[in-house]
Parts: structure tokens; sequence; C-alpha cells
């Protein structure tokens, strides 16, 4: 028999009786339409429920009239003593507080800018628009009434206004809702890599902790054939992870009420198999890196903890994606992880994706996996890696 | 057949290995005596192409390890230091994996292991996992994996450590049959009775170096001591001169 077969057969056989191998390639499949429930549900609120306009007011009698003007923006008034709303805001009992000071009455009816105080708390991100747009009631009750006396002055409320802004808010929820949906992409991916890690540090550091490779490489084996039969064992691995989670993602996906929110992201069984087309290579890429870098290690636990590391790479094309948001271009498609989560994005926004984009990111994720391959039959030829066992 | 020629290796500052020659023939139990650390390891690592010597040569049945190590290994069995098995698979997979590794079918290695189970007293270890097996059990099963493809040459480093009476007499016999069978075997170990009870040619090694190769008779005429161990003493402390 083969020697690539041989060394297959018997990594998978090994790996099937490994409860860790096993379960860290069945735990995601289930972790991650359970993680996109979530996240749909954070979305969700974001649409649901509108800014809270609840607003705490101390003194309503000393200002009928400001009163009469937030009621009449469908403000929800709560009466409080003075001394507690400053409390109440920091609680996070109300989203924000007016204090209306006795001397507003005289100084209102006198033509002095009259006085009041606004609490709001500006690390809560709610609570921080309810109060933006209280502000703005307040704020246009002051220039309607600046105008009105000026024109019983006489004076055109014209004159006193050299700029007049209108701010228009373009955030809608939705946009708010996407922006939370963009971690599914990456989760999505975070398959490729989770999957087969177990599988790929037994194959190689384990080798090396439990003493065995030096009496394996004495069978007079074709190193290539014994990189290549570990690597294809690790990647069944993956890639059953990854296509267990496509089917949990499409299955979450087709509980939830997408169109009555108003989303527009999904996957669904017609994109899962280009999906899955992307993510393929990508555990190629994935698994050859990790079978390559857990070959450095003496022990599994050793190479866990560079793998830990090498996990965190999925992370990047978010981080750089937070600080600018590119249109995907051609130069990105091939860049591993960045092509494969922009083009996902891509698919689960519903959009085409260019067939030669999917070629071209499958093309260089083989050809790394490739060369982490090669790297690996060239540390199994080292006496250090031979012989630097525990 | 081995013939070993002024193999030399250093690593680092330390030389592990200076100059070792001697040969093993076939038919005979040729054993390596030395203390810990003396270059045993280190010279058997060699012969079998695992680690290149810095000078000198070894020939496997007249293959050049250097030149072709594939064809050489295939004539070369070796139990090595580290006895790793699969503790996941049975005994008789850990054998079957390396028997297929060499090409044998399952079917030649099923028949090859039979006997080879019945010799050793192996018992239900073939079925069995090999997570929880003793020292001694495992290393039936490590032997029998390096010698499932029949190899003309054999090279056992210190393959009773550890080992229990009963155990230990099933190695030797299996050690004897060997030759028996017209094989080379090459045994090293630091257990005088061990060597003195099995090898038919005795190396000693002290620092990395040939001290004297002989008979047991040779050797204690040589030194004119009364046992192996004190010519082993008057050997490996001599100054070499």
């Amino acid at each position: 028999m083969n020697q690539f077969l041989v060394v297959f057969r018997k990594e998978l056989r090994d790996a099937m009786r490994d409860r860790r191998s096993v379960l860290s390639a069945l735990i995601y499949p289930v972790l991650t339409p359970l993680l996109i429930v979530i996240i749909f549900q954070v979305a969700a609120n974001e649409l649901e429920n509108p800014p809270e306009m609840r607003l705490a007011v101390a003194g309503v009698a000393n200002a009928p009239g400001l009163v009469q003007e937030l009621r009449s923006n469908d403000i929800e008034l709560e009466e409080m003593e003075q001394g507690a709303l400053a409390d109440a805001v920091r609680a996070g009992d109300v989203p924000a507080a007016l204090d209306i000071p006795a001397s507003y009455g005289e100084r209102f009816r006198g033509g002095w800018p009259a006085t009041v105080f606004f609490y709001e708390d500006g690390a809560s991100r709610r609570n921080r628009r309810t109060a933006s747009r209280i502000r703005r009631v307040i704020a246009g009750y002051s220039g309607t009434v600046g105008a009105l006396r000026l024109v019983s002055t006489g004076v055109s409320p014209a004159m006193s206004q050299s700029i007049q802004m209108t701010t228009v808010d373009l955030s809608s929820s939705k946009a708010r809702a996407a922006e939370v949906m963009n971690f599914i992409p990456m989760l999505v991916l975070f398959a490729c890599f989770m999957s087969g890690m177990y599988v790929a540090m037994d194959v190689t550091s384990g080798e090396r902790e439990r003493g065995s490779l030096e009496p394996l490489l004495l069978t007079a084996s074709d190193l290539r054939m014994l990189v290549f039969g570990k690597l294809g064992a690790a990647l069944v691995f993956a890639l059953a992870g990854s296509s267990l989670t496509l089917v949990g993602c499409v299955f979450a996906f087709g509980q939830l009420p997408l169109e009555t929110m108003g989303l527009s992201l999904s996957i669904g069984p017609e994109v899962a198999w280009v999906i899955l087309l992307l993510m393929a290579p990508l555990a190629v890429t994935a698994t050859a890196a990790q079978v390559f870098v857990a070959t450095f290690a003496r022990t599994i636990k050793e190479a866990q903890t560079y793998l830990s590391l090498f996990m965190l790479l999925p992370v990047f094309p978010v981080m750089f994606l937070s600080v600018k948001a590119p249109a995907l271009t051609a130069w990105m498609a091939p860049v591993p992880l960045l092509g494969q989560y922009l083009l996902i994005t891509e698919l689960m926004a519903g959009q085409d994706v260019p067939w030669a984009y999917v070629a071209m990111a499958g093309l260089v994720a083989v050809a790394l996996g490739l060369v982490a391959a090669w790297g690996t039959i060239i540390l199994l030829g080292k006496e250090r890696v031979i012989f630097g066992g525990s | 057949m081995l013939a070993v020629h002024q193999l030399s290796k250093s690593f680092k500052k330390v030389t592990a290995v200076s100059d070792v020659t001697f040969d093993a023939a076939d038919g005979r139990i040729t054993g390596l005596l030395g203390s810990n650390g003396a270059g045993k390891t280190t010279t058997l690592r060699m012969i079998c192409g695992l680690v290149a010597p810095d000078r000198g040569e070894v020939r496997v049945d007249d293959v050049d390890i250097a030149r072709d190590k594939a064809r050489a290994r295939t004539r070369l069995g070796m139990l090595p230091d580290s006895r790793g098995l699969y503790p996941r698979l049975t005994g008789r997979e850990n054998v079957e994996y390396f028997g297929n590794l060499r090409g044998l079918s399952s079917a030649e290695v099923t028949a090859r292991l039979d006997p080879l189970a019945e010799q050793l007293d192996m018992g239900d270890l073939l079925k069995r996992r090999v997570e929880g097996f003793s020292q001694g059990e495992r290393a039936k099963i490590a032997i029998s994996r390096a010698i499932i493809h029949h190899p003309q040459n054999i090279l056992l480093d210190e393959p009773t450590n550890g080992l229990d009476v009963m155990s230990t007499r099933a190695m030797r016999t299996l050690v004897r049959r060997l030759r028996d069978e017209g094989r080379c075997v090459v045994f090293s170990s630091h257990i005088m009775q061990e060597v003195s009870a099995l090898c038919d040619v005795i190396v000693i090694i002290s620092d990395g170096e040939v001290v004297a190769r002989g008979t047991e008779e040779e050797l204690l005429a040589k030194t004119s001591a009364a046992s192996l161990e004190d010519a082993f003493v008057a050997l490996s402390t001599k100054e070499p001169t």
C-alpha cells in the first residue's frame, strides 16, 4: 500500500479515537449557530428599541412653557427632587435629567438667558442618543422664544442668525445592526482554524511527546508521504468542521425572521456552497501552518501555546476593517483571510462575487499550504527535531 | 553484516563519538558495552542514518548508508532508545502500521506477528489498546514492530531497560533466536551480566572511543581480570596512549 495512504489511514483512525480531537471538530459547528442567534438578538435589540425618551425633571413648576414643549415632543417627564437627579442618571434609572432652578421664571420673563442644568451620562451609548435628542428640543425651544422676542421689538429674527445649520442623522438602526452582523463572516472563518487544530498538534508535537517520532522515521518512509498523510488526516477534520459549521449556519439563518427585520445578511443553501469553496483552501493553509508550527513544539502543551497565538490571525481582517472599510478590489481577493472575509461578507449580503476572485483566493491559499508542508518536511529531517523530544 | 569505520560526531564542543570502528558479523550478537553517556546511542543513531556523522562510514550489507539511506534502512531494524507507541491503537495496530510503512500487507504482518506473539508471550496484548501497558508489555510491542520486516541487521538500544525478570528472559531468548537465524544483532547495554550472558563479541566504548573489542575470554585474558566487570573497569579507566 502507498505510504501516504498508510499514514493517512492510521492518523485518521488514531484521531477518531481521540476525544479531544473529535470534540474540537464538533463543538465549533454547534457553537457558531448559537453565537449567530445571540449576535442576531443584539442586532434586533438595536432595531426594535428606539432610544427611550425619558427625562427626570426638578422644578417643573418653574418653567411651564419649556415643560409643555418637552411633552409635546413625546418626551416622558418624571418629576424628581433636585438633589436626586445626578444619582438617577449615574445609576442609569433615567437616560438624562433636567434641573430648572427657581430663578428660571424671573430671568425668563426679564428677557435674560435663563439657566437650566442638564445631566447626561456620556459613557452610555444608548443614553447619549436620548440626551442629544432632548438637548436639541431644548435648544429649538430657546431659539423659537428668542426669535419671538426679536419680532416683538421689531427686529427680524433672521438678523441674529449668521448661519443656520440643520443636522440630519443618517445613522439608521439598520446600519447599526449590520455593524453587529459583521462579526459573522469571521466566526464562520474560525471553523477552518479550530476544527483540525487538535489533530494537527497530535500528529506532530504529539509524536515527539510520546517518543514515537524516532521509530517512525526509522521505517525508511518517505518524509513527504509522512507529512502529507498527517496533513490529510488533520484536513479531514478541518473540512468536516467547516462543512458542519456551514450547515449549522444555514439552519440558524433559516430560523431567524430576517425579512421582517429588514436585514439582508444571510447564509442560505445557495451561497453556502460558494462559501465552502472559499473555506476549503483556507483550511489547507490553516492546517498546514498548524502542522508546521506544532512540529517545533516538543509537547502538545507547548504546541497549544504557539497555536493559541496563531489563532489570533482570523481576527486581523476585522481589525483592519474597523479602521478602514474597503470595497472589495482585485488585490484583496488573494490576500489570505482578508480575501475570504470580504468575499464571504459580499456573499452574505446577497451580492455576486466574481469567480476569478474565488479562484485566486483558493490558489493562493493552497500554495501557501504547500509552502508550510514543505517547511514541515524540512523540519522533520533535522536532528534537533527528531531527538529534541522529552 | 555491519561495518562501522572511523565514525566521529561532535555536538557543539562536546565530542560524543570519536573514531569508532568495528564490524558486526552475521550470526553473531555484538555487544556495545559502555557507561551511560559513553556514545552508544549516538553510534547506533549514526548506523541507521538518523544522525549524520562528521566523519567516517557505515556499510549495511555493503550498502553505504550515506549514499543510499532508503536501501540500507530496509536491511536494518532498530529498537531505539525511545519506545514511543501510539496509545490509542491496539498492539496489533501499532505493529501493523510500521509493517505497512515497510511495504508489508496487513495479511503478511499477521502471518509474521502470530509466531512472534507466541515467542514473546504477548497473549491478548495485540488486541488491547496500548494505553496503560506496562514497561515490559510496551517493550514487546516495540521490538515486534522493529523487526516485523525481517531485517538482516538488528540494532537494539538497551532492550532490557526497565524490564522484569520474565520479560528480560523472553527478550534474551528472542535475541538468541534471531542470531541463530543468521542475523546480525548489535546489542547496546551498560549491564555486564547481560552482555556477558548474550554477546558473542564485545565492543567496549568509553568516552566516545572504542577501547577494546573481542570475545569475553579475549578481554579477560587481555586484562587478566576475573570478571567482565573488572575487565571493563580496567579498560575504560585506562588512559589512552
